[in-house]
């Protein structure tokens, strides 16, 4: 091994050494923050990848991008259009964002998404798939001005991108949970969200559950206030991460 | 039924090990593709399935469903001797109480819809049991990159030796994974298996007595 190749596997070791230590989603935006910075990144995004037309922003796990990004693209709904998640969704291997090829005569949106990423600093990146024991899609982005992508280089993001996600999602399973007896929503609340997840309305929940729609709602409410999600969508796919409802079928 | 098979009781189970190397060679060669481990008489078995491996089989009326191989990292081993060089970070590790995992598999008829199929729990519950019972502390092994996330979401702890490979057209990564009763217990609760699946026909009943030290 070259004098380069263990700088760049003792930068990654080293991180995910930290990343056992890290206590909250702070400390490891931080210390992520920092080696990305070292390889060239300047942003980065650790989120679940839903189908469109699901909105990206309930998925979200530990947000590096520049302020003012973020903003454009959630009110223009630019993840419907993001080529750099579309290639996401059909990869298990990591890949540069220009591995992620796109039309820009027939997909004219996704040039305008990438452009606005080109506005903000982000021109070059490096996109790591992370597939859920679930099926569920997640994954690691990064972006810079000239991020470094010797082989080696890469290597040692993939790596970093794999133990960065698990570290956000236990951390998030930990601040949601208020976790006494392990459990945080009553049996009640946890079948009726499940119900929900399984796509039904809470007029049908309230039919299999023998309870009112009024009551239903009320579980669905006080689900989402524990999991603190501010909607249904988010409240399931927190209850989902947090383990406290399993994905129906 | 998950049935422990080693040297000690391989006389018993004569039909099921014929029938697990032709199951492995549908699986690996045909289904993987893994052509360099094709042999012209149809078995897939490589130089480590000796009298060192232990086999863990999923067995339903004298055929193989499911299985995994265990071999001691004290004695010659895939990481060991074809892939020490994903390992270059920490080293491959080599100890009484570590052995490497391969060759896990489920066959196509047990397989249910999404990845965390509950067949392929059973057999990797019926592995945790036996190493527990025999004192194995850990599990080394290589792995695609992206079942990473996978044993994260079991709830197991994982430590890589080196950085992702391409070997072929896959990323892989060396790894060991310390596993003990709260390993089990967070496996069997993420596949909502409730009972111990082992049976140990024709070895020591006793644990910690099936292995040779």
């Amino acid at each position: 091994m070259t004098a380069r190749m263990v700088d760049y596997a003792r930068a990654a070791f080293d991180l995910i050494d930290h990343f056992d230590g890290a206590k909250t989603t702070d400390q490891v935006m931080s210390q992520l923050g920092s080696a990305l910075s070292a390889f060239g990144y300047n942003a980065f995004l650790i989120t679940g990848v839903p189908e469109p037309p699901l909105r990206v922003e309930a998925y979200f796990l530990l947000n590096g991008w520049p302020d003012g990004f973020g903003t454009e693209y959630h009110q223009k709904n630019y993840y419907r259009d993001d080529p750099i998640a579309a290639w996401c969704r059909r990869s298990i291997d990591p890949y540069e964002w220009s591995e992620a090829k796109y039309n820009p005569e027939t997909w004219p949106r996704a040039a305008t998404v990438m452009q606005l990423a080109d506005d903000f600093g982000m021109k070059r990146g490096f996109c790591v798939p992370i597939i859920r024991a679930n099926g569920f899609t997640a994954c690691v982005t990064m972006a810079g001005d000239k991020p470094d992508f010797d082989p080696e280089a890469k290597k040692a993001m993939h790596l970093i991108s794999l133990y960065a996600h698990a570290k956000a999602v236990k951390l998030m399973r930990m601040d949601a949970a208020l976790r006494t007896d392990g459990r945080m929503l009553t049996k009640r609340e946890a079948e009726a969200l499940t119900w929900i997840a399984a796509g039904k309305s809470s007029w049908e929940v309230a039919s299999i559950m023998g309870i009112t729609e009024r009551t239903v709602n009320k579980f669905v409410a006080d689900a989402a206030q524990k999991l603190k999600a501010r909607t249904r969508t988010q409240a399931v796919v927190n209850a989902i991460f947090a383990r406290e409802i399993q994905i129906p079928g | 039924m998950i049935q422990v098979v080693t040297a000690a009781n391989s006389h018993l189970f004569e039909n099921e090990l014929a029938n697990y190397f032709r199951v492995r060679h549908e699986i690996f060669v045909v289904e993987r593709g893994w052509s360099a481990v094709a042999r012209p008489d149809g078995l897939e078995k490589d130089q480590f399935d000796n009298e060192d491996a232990i086999y863990i089989l999923g067995i339903e009326n004298r055929h193989v469903y499911g299985g995994a191989r265990l071999v001691p990292s004290t004695k010659p081993h895939l990481l060991g001797e074809v892939f020490p060089h994903l390992a270059s970070v920490r080293g491959v590790p080599r100890d009484p109480g570590i052995y490497e995992w391969t060759r896990i598999f489920v066959t196509k008829d047990k397989r249910e819809g999404g990845n965390a199929g509950r067949t392929a729990g059973t057999v990797i519950c019926g592995m945790l049991e036996f190493c527990l019972e025999e004192g194995i502390h850990a599990l080394s092994g290589v792995i695609d990159a992206w079942w990473l996330p996978r044993f994260h979401d079991m709830g197991w702890t994982v430590h890589p030796l080196g950085l992702p490979e391409l070997v072929g057209k896959d990323h892989v990564l060396a790894v060991v994974m310390p596993i003990d009763q709260e390993t089990l217990e967070k496996t069997r609760a993420f596949h909502a298996i409730e009972e111990a699946v082992l049976t140990r026909r024709g070895l020591d009943p006793l644990p910690g007595r099936a292995l040779v030290s």
